[in-house]
C-alpha cells in the first residue's frame, strides 16, 4: 500500500533530455475505495500538454517524453507526480485531503496558488457545507471558520444570519460591518433589509431591526449549486476590491460543467425542527396577584398566585407554544460539455415551515451557466441566476409575539386562542397580545425575486498575457406587506394598520483586468494585474402604511382612514483602477505589492479620489532552509501590511429639507430641516492591517498548521458623531474615531488515518481583542442601545460590545446599603460597566471519519465568554413565570449594611414585591448573564452505496442524515443564547430573548447522479 | 487572428480613456444629492411645522410636569408623580432641532421677501417655547443656537437674558403681525389660527402678560403689573382665540394616545388625587360639573372620582376613557390642545388686579376670577345652568372682598389641567398648601430633593454628554429655586 506518497517529489531541475517519445496510459482511483475517479487532470509536469481521466478513471496520453513527470491533480485530492521512467502503464491512487498546491480564488475570479499567498484565507468545500444541511449558506459555515463570528436572528424561517470577519470595526451601532459577497466574480447583496413597520405611535421599538428578523440576501443562493468557498480575511487578502471588502469577502465558487457525458444530480432532503432550549418555569405557585387566585373578571395575568395544589394545569409554554417544523428540498442540476463548451443548469425548491406557528420560508432558484472557447485565444462565459424567495415571518422584538410570550401565565393554553366566533381569546383583556393570535394574524410577508448574472470574456494574447472584461449585475425586488388587526396592543392606538412597501436594488459592475506573467529569467517571475472597475449601486424603498380600518375585517390598505407614503432613494458610484504585482524569486519568495484609487461619487469632490496600497510577502522555507526535513513537509512565513479606503453612505453631504415623518397634518405639508448634516471636507476612512502567518505540515502532511496574528486599525471612520442638539442639528457625519481589532486565528488539521479507513480532525480557534482607542471630540460615550435596566455603549477606552447596567447604591467604602425595610435600593442614577458581549475566543473541532462509503462527521463548536441581557427573562420575572421566581414568603437578610456602616440584620421577604416593584432584574447580576456555550453543532452520518447495485444509469448514490444542535451546554437561563435580537446586518450585540429561539434539526438527505 | 488582436487592443484603450474622461461626470453632478428633499422649503411649509412641534412640545412637558404637580399621577408607586429627576427631552429637541432652525429659517426668508406677517408669527412661536423650555430648566442657550456649526459647545444664557429675548421677539412680533404688508400672508399653512393675524397679534399680548408675571418679582411690581394689564387688554378676548392647536383625525391627539395605550398593557397615568380632590368636592364641597367631563369612573361602585394617591400609583377610580369610545375632554381624537387660553389671560387678570390692590380683591378682579371659570367651563360644554350653579356656590362666589389668591391660583389650576403653566404658578407660590389646599408632598418622594418640592429639571442626557463641559456650569440641585422664582 502507498497510501502516504511522498508530496512532492522534487522542485530540482530536471535535466532537459530529448529521448525518444512513448504512450502511457493507466487508470487513477482514489485510495480510500479504490473507486475510479472521473476528470483527474493528468499532465506532463513544465508543459501544457495534458488529459483527463474517462469515466472508468483511465487516460492515454500518446507521444510523450519517456522522461517526463506525470502530474494527477484532482479537486479534493492531493497532488501526485509520477516519473515515467519509460513506463507505459501507470496507475496511481490519490489521497484525498487538502492539499499545498490548493489553487484559490481571490478578488476579481483571480484564482492564484495559496502557497505564494502572503495573506490569510481559508477555503471550504462544497462538502464540509453541506455537513451542516443549513439552506443559509451563512449558517451553513457556523463553526467551521476562523476568524469568522457568526450570528443568526434566532430559528425562524430565513431568518437572517449575520456574519463578520475578524471584528467590529464601527463606532456606529446601525453600521453593517459583514463583508462583500462574491458568486463567481459577480457582486452580490447579503444586505439584510428592516423595512419599515412601524406605526406613528403606540410602541417604544427602538428601530425595525428588531422587528422581524429579517433575511439576510445570500440566503437566495442555493447551496447545491457551490462548488467551494474562500474566505478572504484580511486587507491584503482583499486589496483590490478595495472598500467594497473592507470587512473581507466571501468569495463564492458554483460548479460547472465537465467535459463528457451529461451529468445529472438530484438531491433532496426532508427535516423536522424543534425548539432548541427553553426556560424552565416554575409550579411552585399559581396565577394571581398578591397572593390570590385570578378571578374569572379580573385579568391578571401574573404567576403571583396561591401555592399550587395538585391537579393544578400548567403548561409549558416557553414549549408548547412551538410546534415541529418541517424543511424540505429538491435540487436538480444538469451539467456536461465537449471540449470547448461546457454548461450546468439548476434548479432548486426549498420549503421550510417554521416552528412558531403560521411562520415559513420559502425559495425556489434556477441557474444557467455557460462557457465556450470560440477560439484558442477567446473565451466567452457568462450566468445567470433566479431566485424567488417568500417569507412569511414572526413578529420580534417589542409588542411581539415573543415579548407577549415571556409575560404568559402557564396555567392558561397558550394555544387556546380563539373564541367560538373568531377573535382573540385573550386571558389578559388586552393588557398583552396572546401570543399565537398574534403569529396568526400579523406576520410579515416578503417576496422577493431575484436576478443576478455576468457576462466574461477571457482573452488570451499569448502564453503570457491575457485579459478579462466581466460585466455583473444583481437585482431585487422584496415586496413586504404586514397586517396588524386593531385588537393587536400594537394596533390599538391607530386602529389598526397595515404597511405595504417595495425594496429595489440594483448592483452593476464592469471589471476589465489585464494579466501578464512572465519568466524574467531562471530565478525571477512576474505576475502583473492592471484593471479597471466601475460600480453602479442604486437603491430605492417605497413604502406605504394605512391606519385606521374602516370596514372591520377587510385588512387591505385601501380600508384605511389615513396613509402615511415614504420613499428612499440611494445612489452609489465607484470607479476603481488597479494594480496587482508579484514577484517571485526561484520557488521560495514570493513578494506581492498592490496599490488600488479610488474615485467615490458620495465623497465631496475635492475628497473624491483616494489611493490606497498593499504589501505581502511570502516566504517557503521548506523550499530552502528546511528543504528535504523529514518533520516538516512544508513551511511557509508570511506577513503583510495593507490599507483600505472606503467612501461614505449617499447623500451624506449638504442641507436637505424633508418633509416631517406623520405629516401631512390633515391635509397641510410641512417640511423640516433635516436633523443630520455632513462634514463638507468628508474624508474616507482608512483601515490598515498588518498580518503576520505560518503554515506549515507536519510529518508527511499528518497535520498541518495555520496560524494568523492580525492588528487591524480603523480610523477616519465615517460616523454620524452625536452633537448639541442646540447647533440645530443632531447628527454630524465626519471622520472621527479609531477601533482596533487584534486577533489570533489557528487552524490545525491533523489526518491521524488517511487511505480506506480515514479520520480528520480539523480545529480552528480565534481570539479577537477590541479596544475602542479615540472617539470624536466631545462625545466620549456612544450608546448604541439602551433597553432601559441595560445598556450596550461604547466609551473611549473601552471595547465592541461592552454591556452596562446598574448596581444596588452603595455607600462611600462601596458596601452595598440596605435601606429599614431590609432591601437594598438599586442605584439607577448612573450605569456601570458590567459585561462584555464579545466572546473571549470561541473554537470549533470538526471530526471526520470515512470508510469505504461511509462517512461520519461531527462538528463541536465552543464559544466562551460574552455575556447578554435576556429580553425574555426581564419580563417573565415581573410576572412570576420562570424557575428564578421560584422562592418566595421566605425571609432573607441581604449582604450590605445599613446607614449606620453596620451590617444588615433586617430580614425581608423576598416575596412578588422583589420580583416586581422592587425590580430584582434590574441589577446587572440577574440581567446580564454569561451567555458562553458548548454545543455539538452537527453530527452528519452519510453512506455512498457502493457501484455495484446500480446498473449504468446510475452513477452515485448518497444517503444522509444531519442533526444540528444536538447538544447544547450553557449556564444561560433563557433560550438559546445564540440567537440576537437585533438580526442581521447591525452591530447591536448582547441582547435576546424576543426572537424565535434557535432550533434543533434532524435532516435526512438522498443526493442521486446520473 | 493580427487584426482581431489589434482590434481588441483598440476596444480596450478606448474603454480606458473613456472611463477616465467620463469619470468626472459619471460620480460627479447631481450623483450625490438626495432626490427625496429639498435644499430650500417655503414659508407655509415651515409654518405648520414649528406650530405642530410646539403642542408636540407643549403636551411632552406636560407630562411630566402635571405629574409633579398632581394633576395626573402614575399607577405605579415611585413613578414620575414622586417628583422624579426628568430631563424633559422632547421638549429640548422641538426647540432646538425642530423648531428653532425653521423659525429662524421663515424669518430669514420672511425678511428677504418682505412678509412681516410670517416673521412675526415665527417669533411668536419661539418665544412661546423660550419661556417653556426656561420655567423647565431655568438657563439655556438661545443666542448660540442654530449656529451653523460654528460652536459645537454651544453657551448657555442665563434666565433673565432668555426673558428678555422673549420680550424682545414677542415686541418685534407685534410690530411685524402689525404691518400693513406682506407679500406673503400665512393662511391654510397656520394650522392654529388659519391665518388669522389679528389672533396673532393677540397671542402675542397674551404672552407678554403670562412672561412679565413670571419676571414681575424680579422688575418690580410697579412697573410689571399695567404693563400686563396693558398687555392683556391687547391680548386674548374670547375662547375662540384660544392659542391651540386641533388635531385632525391623521395626526391625532397625543393625549388622546396616551388614553388608548391605556386600554391595552401600557397603563401609564390617571388623573392625580389632588386635581380630583378640587374636582369632586373634598376640597371644595361642591362637585365640579367639569369632573364628569374630563374623566371615567371605572370602579362604579365609588361614590366619588377619585386620583391616584401620589406616589403610590393607587387609589384612582377614574380613567381617562372607559375602554370603549368615550374619552374625557381632553382624551378625545380631536381635542384641542391648549398653549395658551382666555381662560388663562383671566386669571392673569384676576392676580394682578389682586396684587395690585396689596392683596385684597377688587370687584375687577373678582369678575376677571369668575370670568376665567367661566370660560374654562364653557370651553369643555359645562351647561350654563351648571356654570351658573358652580359660580354662584358659596365656595366659589366669594364676593370680591374675600376674594384670595388661594381662589385664583385654585381655578387656574383645574383650567390649566395639562397646562405646563400650571407647574409655574404653583412654584411662583412656594407649593404652599395654603394657596393650594391639599397639597401634600407625594408618597416615596425622591430622597434627592430631601423633602423639599422639585423646581427643576436635569438637562437632557444627549446635551450632557455631547456637550458637557457648558452643560455641567449650568447644573443645579432639583430643589434649588430658578432666577425667576427667587
Amino acid at each position: 500500500m502507498n497510501f502516504i506518497l511522498p508530496f512532492i517529489l522534487s522542485f530540482a531541475l530536471i535535466t532537459q533530455l530529448y529521448g525518444q517519445n512513448i504512450n502511457v496510459s493507466g487508470k487513477v482511483v482514489s485510495s480510500m475505495d479504490d473507486e475510479p475517479l472521473i476528470g483527474v487532470n493528468v499532465t506532463i509536469k513544465g508543459t501544457s500538454t495534458g488529459t483527463t481521466t474517462d469515466i472508468d478513471g483511465n487516460y492515454t496520453l500518446t507521444n510523450i517524453p519517456a522522461n517526463g513527470t506525470l502530474e494527477f491533480s484532482y479537486v479534493g485530492f492531493e497532488k501526485l507526480e509520477k516519473s515515467i521512467n519509460g513506463q507505459q502503464i501507470i496507475n496511481v491512487s490519490l489521497n484525498e485531503g487538502n492539499t499545498l498546491d490548493e489553487v484559490v480564488v481571490t478578488s476579481f475570479g483571480i484564482a492564484k496558488e495559496k502557497k505564494v499567498l502572503g495573506y490569510g484565507s481559508q477555503k471550504v468545500t462544497a462538502e464540509v457545507l453541506m455537513q451542516s444541511s443549513q439552506q443559509n449558506v451563512v449558517n451553513a459555515l457556523q463553526g467551521k471558520v476562523a476568524g469568522v463570528t457568526i450570528n443568526s436572528a434566532g430559528g425562524s424561517p430565513g431568518a437572517g444570519a449575520n456574519i463578520n470577519i475578524r471584528g467590529i470595526n464601527s463606532i456606529s451601532g446601525s453600521n453593517d460591518n459583514q463583508p462583500l459577497f462574491v458568486v463567481d466574480g459577480i457582486i452580490i447583496s447579503n444586505a439584510t433589509n428592516a423595512g419599515n413597520v412601524l406605526p406613528s405611535v403606540g410602541t417604544n421599538a427602538v428601530n425595525n431591526n428588531e422587528q422581524f428578523m429579517n433575511t439576510n440576501r445570500a440566503a437566495d443562493i442555493n447551496n447545491d449549486d457551490i462548488e467551494s468557498i474562500n474566505i478572504l480575511k484580511g486587507a491584503a487578502a482583499t486589496a483590490l476590491y478595495g472598500q467594497r471588502a473592507s470587512n473581507g469577502a466571501v468569495i463564492i465558487t458554483t460548479k460547472k460543467g465537465k467535459a463528457g457525458k451529461t451529468a445529472i444530480n438530484y438531491s433532496t432532503s426532508y427535516g423536522v425542527q424543534t425548539v432548541d432550549k427553553v426556560p424552565l418555569i416554575q409550579e411552585t405557585y399559581s396565577h394571581g396577584i398578591n397572593g390570590l387566585a385570578r378571578t374569572g373578571s379580573i385579568p391578571v395575568f401574573q404567576q403571583y398566585g396561591p401555592p399550587s395544589l395538585p391537579g393544578d394545569p400548567f403548561y409549558q409554554h416557553f414549549r408548547d407554544f412551538f410546534r415541529q417544523g418541517t424543511t424540505a428540498s429538491h435540487s436538480l442540476s444538469f451539467s456536461g460539455g465537449s471540449e470547448k463548451t461546457n454548461f450546468l443548469t439548476s434548479a432548486s425548491y426549498f420549503n421550510n415551515e417554521g416552528i412558531t406557528y403560521n411562520t415559513s420560508f420559502q425559495r425556489v432558484t434556477a441557474k444557467l451557466s455557460a462557457s465556450h472557447q470560440m477560439s484558442d485565444k477567446l473565451n466567452v462565459g457568462g450566468q445567470i441566476n433566479f431566485a424567488n424567495s417568500q417569507g412569511v415571518n414572526p413578529a420580534s422584538g417589542d409588542k411581539s409575539i415573543y415579548s407577549s410570550l415571556s409575560y404568559w401565565s402557564p396555567s392558561f393554553d397558550v394555544n387556546d386562542y380563539l373564541k367560538p366566533d373568531g377573535t382573540q381569546k385573550n386571558i389578559t383583556a388586552g393588557t398583552i397580545d396572546n401570543p399565537r393570535y398574534m403569529a396568526e394574524t400579523s406576520p410579515l410577508n416578503t417576496d422577493v425575486n431575484r436576478v443576478y448574472g455576468d457576462i466574461n470574456l477571457n482573452y488570451k494574447f499569448n502564453s503570457w498575457l491575457s485579459a478579462r472584461y466581466q460585466a455583473t449585475a444583481d437585482y431585487y425586488n422584496d415586496r413586504r406587506s404586514r397586517i396588524v388587526p386593531p385588537d393587536l396592543d400594537l394596533g390599538t392606538q391607530v386602529r389598526g394598520f397595515i404597511t405595504e412597501e417595495t425594496i429595489n436594488s440594483m448592483e452593476l459592475n464592469s471589471n476589465f483586468i489585464i494579466t501578464a506573467n512572465h519568466k524574467l529569467n531562471e530565478n525571477l517571475g512576474l505576475n502583473v494585474t492592471v484593471g479597471n472597475t466601475i460600480t453602479d449601486i442604486k437603491g430605492e424603498n417605497l413604502g406605504a402604511r394605512g391606519e385606521g380600518f374602516i370596514a372591520p375585517g377587510f385588512y387591505n390598505i385601501l380600508n384605511t382612514s389615513n396613509s402615511f407614503i415614504r420613499k428612499s432613494n440611494s445612489l452609489r458610484r465607484i470607479v476603481g483602477v488597479f494594480a496587482d504585482a508579484r514577484i517571485d524569486y526561484k520557488d521560495y519568495l514570493y513578494l506581492n505589492l498592490t496599490g488600488r484609487n479610488d474615485w467615490s461619487s458620495t465623497l465631496p469632490a475635492d475628497n473624491r479620489s483616494f489611493f490606497y496600497p498593499s504589501a505581502s510577502l511570502s516566504y517557503i522555507l521548506s523550499n530552502t532552509l528546511l528543504k528535504d526535513n523529514s518533520f516538516f513537509s512544508f513551511v511557509k512565513l508570511r506577513g503583510s501590511v495593507a490599507q483600505v479606503g472606503k467612501d461614505a453612505s449617499p447623500y451624506q453631504i449638504g442641507t436637505y429639507f424633508a418633509p416631517v415623518p406623520g405629516f401631512p397634518f390633515g391635509t397641510i405639508g410641512g417640511f423640516r430641516r433635516d436633523l443630520d448634516i455632513g462634514n463638507f471636507n468628508l474624508l474616507p476612512e482608512l483601515t490598515t492591517e498588518s498580518e503576520v502567518g505560518i503554515e506549515a505540515n507536519f510529518l508527511n502532511n499528518l497535520i498541518s498548521l495555520e496560524a494568523n496574528y492580525f492588528v487591524r486599525n480603523s480610523k477616519n471612520q465615517i460616523i454620524d458623531v452625536p452633537i448639541s442638539n442646540v447647533t440645530g442639528f443632531s447628527r454630524y457625519t465626519t471622520n472621527a474615531g479609531l477601533i482596533v481589532n487584534r486577533g489570533v486565528e489557528v487552524l490545525l488539521g491533523i489526518s491521524p488515518l488517511k487511505g480506506k479507513f480515514r479520520w480528520d480532525i480539523d480545529i480552528n480557534w480565534t481570539r479577537i481583542r477590541n479596544k475602542v482607542e479615540s472617539m470624536p471630540e466631545n462625545l466620549k460615550e456612544i450608546t448604541f442601545y439602551d433597553q432601559g435596566r441595560s445598556a450596550l455603549r461604547i466609551v473611549e477606552g473601552g471595547s465592541m460590545g461592552d454591556l452596562y447596567g446598574y448596581e444596588w447604591r452603595k455607600n462611600e467604602k462601596g458596601e452595598v446599603l440596605i435601606g429599614t425595610n431590609g432591601l437594598p435600593t438599586l442605584d439607577q442614577s448612573k450605569y456601570i460597566k458590567l459585561g462584555n458581549a464579545l466572546p473571549d475566543w470561541f473554537g470549533g473541532l470538526n471530526n471526520t471519519f470515512s470508510y469505504k462509503g461511509i462517512s461520519l462527521n461531527i462538528l463541536l463548536e465552543v464559544r466562551q465568554g460574552g455575556d447578554i441581557v435576556d429580553l425574555m427573562e426581564m419580563n417573565a420575572i415581573r410576572n412570576g413565570t420562570t424557575l428564578f421566581t421560584k422562592d418566595r414568603n421566605v425571609m432573607t437578610i441581604w449582604k450590605g449594611v445599613t446607614a449606620d456602616g453596620k451590617p444588615n440584620t433586617i430580614p425581608a421577604v423576598l416575596d412578588e414585591n422583589t420580583y416586581r416593584a422592587f425590580g430584582i432584574n434590574g441589577h446587572h447580576s440577574f440581567n446580564i448573564q454569561d451567555a458562553s456555550w458548548f454545543r455539538i453543532r452537527n453530527i452528519n452520518l452519510s453512506y455512498s452505496l457502493p457501484k455495484s447495485l446500480f446498473g449504468k444509469t446510475i452513477k452515485s448514490a448518497r444517503l444522509g442524515v444531519s442533526a444540528n444542535n444536538v447538544f447544547l451546554s450553557t449556564p444561560f437561563r433563557g433560550y438559546d443564547p445564540e440567537a440576537l435580537a437585533f438580526g442581521s446586518g447591525s452591530n447591536l450585540i448582547g441582547f435576546t430573548g424576543r426572537n424565535t429561539p434557535n432550533t434543533r434539526n434532524i435532516n435526512f438527505n438522498l443526493n442521486i447522479g446520473f | 487572428m493580427i487584426m482581431k488582436n489589434k482590434f481588441l487592443q483598440k476596444i480596450i484603450w478606448l474603454s480606458l480613456i473613456l472611463s477616465v474622461t467620463n469619470c468626472e461626470n459619471y460620480i460627479g453632478g447631481d450623483t450625490n444629492i438626495d432626490p427625496n428633499k429639498t435644499n430650500d422649503a417655503s414659508l407655509n411649509t415651515l409654518t405648520p411645522t414649528i406650530l405642530f412641534f410646539s403642542a408636540n412640545s407643549t403636551q411632552s412637558a406636560a407630562s411630566i410636569s402635571s405629574s409633579y404637580i398632581q394633576q395626573i399621577g402614575s399607577l405605579v408607586a415611585s413613578g414620575t408623580d414622586s417628583h422624579l429627576r426628568s430631563t424633559f427631552d422632547g421638549v429640548w429637541v422641538n426647540l432646538y432641532l425642530n423648531i428653532i432652525p425653521n423659525a429662524n429659517a421663515m424669518i430669514k426668508k420672511a425678511n428677504n421677501n418682505n412678509s412681516p406677517h410670517y416673521s412675526g408669527l415665527a417669533k411668536v412661536v419661539i418665544a412661546y417655547n423660550l419661556g417653556l423650555a426656561a420655567t423647565i430648566w431655568e438657563n439655556i442657550p438661545y443666542k448660540s443656537s442654530d449656529n451653523q456649526l460654528t460652536d459645537f459647545s454651544p453657551k448657555y444664557d442665563t434666565q433673565e437674558e432668555i426673558y428678555k429675548d422673549i420680550q424682545r421677539l414677542l415686541n418685534e412680533a407685534i410690530s411685524e403681525l402689525g404691518a400693513s404688508e406682506s407679500l406673503f400672508k400665512p393662511t391654510t399653512d397656520d394650522i392654529v389660527f388659519r391665518g388669522n393675524i389679528s389672533n396673532w397679534l393677540k397671542t402675542a399680548h397674551t404672552l407678554k402678560a403670562r412672561f412679565l408675571l413670571h419676571t414681575a418679582k424680579k422688575t418690580g411690581a410697579a412697573a410689571a403689573y399695567p404693563a400686563i394689564l396693558d398687555a392683556l387688554s391687547k391680548g386674548i378676548k374670547a375662547n375662540n382665540e384660544d392659542f391651540q392647536l386641533v388635531y385632525t383625525d391623521r395626526n391625532i391627539s397625543p393625549w388622546h394616545s396616551v388614553a388608548l395605550a391605556n386600554n391595552t398593557g401600557n397603563l401609564s397615568t390617571t388623573f392625580g388625587g389632588q386635581f380630583m380632590n378640587l374636582m369632586n368636592g373634598t376640597i371644595q364641597e361642591i362637585v365640579d360639573p367639569r369632573v364628569s367631563l374630563l374623566a371615567f369612573k371605572n370602579v362604579a361602585a365609588d361614590p366619588l372620582f377619585k386620583g391616584t394617591n401620589p406616589g403610590t400609583g393607587s387609589g384612582a377610580t377614574t380613567v381617562y376613557n372607559d375602554r370603549t369610545n368615550f374619552f374625557g375632554w381632553n382624551f378625545t381624537l380631536l381635542a384641542p390642545l391648549q398653549m395658551v387660553t382666555f381662560a388663562e389671560a383671566k386669571f392673569i387678570e384676576a392676580e394682578v388686579r389682586w396684587l395690585q390692590n396689596g392683596g385684597k380683591g377688587t370687584p375687577d378682579a373678582y369678575n376677571a376670577y369668575l370670568d376665567g371659570i367661566r370660560a374654562n367651563m364653557t370651553k369643555i360644554g359645562v351647561s350654563a345652568a351648571n356654570v351658573t350653579t358652580f359660580t354662584t356656590h358659596p365656595k366659589i362666589a366669594v364676593g370680591a372682598e374675600n376674594l384670595n389668591i388661594s381662589h385664583i391660583i385654585s381655578e387656574k389650576y383645574k383650567a390649566l389641567f395639562l397646562n405646563p403653566e400650571a407647574w409655574t404658578d404653583l412654584r411662583r407660590y412656594d407649593y404652599s398648601n395654603t394657596i393650594l389646599p391639599g397639597l401634600t408632598l407625594p408618597a416615596n418622594h425622591n430622597p434627592d430633593l430631601k423633602g423639599k418640592w422639585i423646581q427643576r429639571a436635569a438637562y437632557p442626557t444627549s446635551e450632557t454628554s455631547r456637550n458637557s463641559a457648558v452643560a455641567t456650569q449650568n447644573f443645579r440641585d432639583l430643589d434649588a429655586k430658578m432666577w425667576i422664582f427667587n
